[in-house]
């Protein structure tokens, strides 16, 4: 086994629970995660032996997400691909049944925000980046990360208060 | 809802975050995309064309006036007899006055062009031929490997060709050319768009699909298997027309391509079970249209 077998062996479902934090549709995120494997694939002779390959990775694939155009990996309509997926998503949430709602609220609030809010909070909440690590994975000041979350909770909460 | 406060914001993505959201759903390679309005694309397209036209319309009204404006016939005259029995000058139409002593008298002035004489030049006898077009036609269908959508399901086989006719009609600028087919190299482009997918792969065949609702009009498609490090398996002979895949009819129909793997021959014996190789389909620009990851 190769060493980028072990890579997509260990961060496969890493990968692939983030793109689906990201994207409303899980049809974009299956999009957007092979799209990241197969740019890592192309780049991973400029990989650094020895350096930290889940950031480099999820650099790729956030990368790949908030550059490809407004529409790419970005439907628009919150939708399940069947009952059946919805049904996966509501069981998956531990949550009572009464607040269940609360959980569909959030991640339509999450997937209304501008992908540059977006990429932060699920950085920062779902991948449990430290914020050092997301300004060097997004290319920007700590500072910055600072204020995107800041503004992307504020904007979560006013959505939130709002449906 | 009530006004939510901090903690509650916290709490609420915290349990998102250790939700099991993220187990991947089982691919369904018969799975078709479900769209609010999948014809949007369609919509575009010919909304853009009927904009093109309106602007191609409006570019010949506006190109067409100077040319009568900007060469002015002078209006021949002729002479005409008054009541009292004197000559005028009297304007007639220009069309009658295209004459040899008339032309003669006006040398140096530019060619007259009048408006009825323009307008008799402007129908293009090369729209009133279409036996033209049915001479250009190729003679011979091109065939292809495409297979529907359902048979994604079954056991793969080597692709039969398909007669092109089948699945579209004949693009009359589609011109047989004895020009070898240039193959985009792995490096050469970015990936442009990507499809949902499904691959599979038996002892035998490669398989990959891609739905047509990412591919950029109709058109061939191109099918190829990399090697992990960007080689392209088999030789590029191997990947001729008999390779090719044709869009279908129909919003969500699905292209596929299938490769028997004993024409990769030698390049066969170099790959391991596990070993990653991707797989490709390109339009004739050599755009990549997927690009998809699959393990040996």
């Amino acid at each position: 086994m190769t060493d980028f077998d072990r890579y997509v062996e260990l961060y496969s479902r890493d990968l692939w629970r983030f793109c689906l934090k990201l994207c409303a549709d899980s049809r974009d995120a299956e999009d957007l995660y092979q799209d990241t494997w197969a740019k890592a694939i192309e780049k991973f002779k400029r990989f650094k032996q020895g350096t930290d390959f889940r950031k480099w990775l999820f650099t790729i694939c956030v990368n790949s997400f908030k550059d490809s155009g407004k529409s790419k990996y970005n439907s628009t309509k919150l939708e399940f691909r069947d009952n059946d997926e919805k049904e996966r998503f509501l069981l998956s949430v531990p949550a009572d049944e009464q607040d269940i709602d609360s959980y569909i609220d959030l991640r339509r609030a999450l997937l209304s925000l501008p992908k540059k809010y977006r990429v932060v909070i699920a950085l920062f909440y779902f991948k449990d980046f430290s914020l050092k690590e997301i300004s060097d994975i997004l290319d920007i000041p700590v500072g910055t990360v600072n204020s995107r979350l800041s503004t992307a909770k504020k904007l979560l909460k006013r959505r939130l208060s709002h449906e | 809802m009530s006004k939510i406060t901090d903690e509650r914001l916290e709490s609420l993505l915290e349990a998102y975050h250790t939700s099991k959201v993220g187990d991947a759903p089982e691919i369904d390679p018969t799975r078709k995309p479900v769209y609010v309005f999948p014809y949007k694309r369609q919509v575009i397209a010919a909304a853009s064309f009927i904009l093109a036209l309106a602007v191609g319309a409006a570019v010949f009204l506006l190109t067409r006036r100077p040319a009568v404006l900007t060469a002015p016939v002078p209006l021949p005259t002729s002479p005409a007899t008054s009541v009292d029995g004197t000559q005028s000058l009297i304007p007639t139409e220009p069309s009658a006055s295209v004459s040899g002593t008339q032309t003669a008298s006006e040398p140096s002035s530019a060619p007259a062009i009048s408006p009825s004489v323009y307008t008799a030049v402007v129908p293009d006898e090369s729209y009133s031929q279409p036996e033209s077009y049915a001479a250009d036609e190729p003679s011979a269908p091109r065939v292809t490997p495409t297979r529907s959508e359902t048979d994604v399901t079954s056991a793969p086989t080597q692709a039969q060709p398909t007669s092109q006719t089948e699945t579209q009609p004949p693009d009359p600028s589609d011109e047989p050319t004895d020009e070898p087919i240039v193959y985009p190299t792995y490096y050469d482009r970015e990936l442009a768009e990507t499809a949902k997918w499904v691959n599979y792969l038996s002892q035998q065949t490669v398989s990959g699909a891609v739905q047509k609702r990412l591919l950029t009009g109709e058109g061939r498609v191109y099918f190829r298997i990399y090697a992990f490090d960007g080689t392209p398996l088999g030789d590029e002979d191997l990947f001729s027309e008999r390779n090719l895949a044709y869009t279908q009819d129909g919003v969500y129909d699905t292209v596929t391509a299938s490769y028997w793997l004993g024409n990769l021959e030698d390049d066969l014996a170099k790959i391991r079970e596990g070993d990653m190789l991707t797989y490709r389909f390109f339009n004739e620009d050599g755009e990549v249209l997927c690009a998809k990851l699959m393990i040996f």
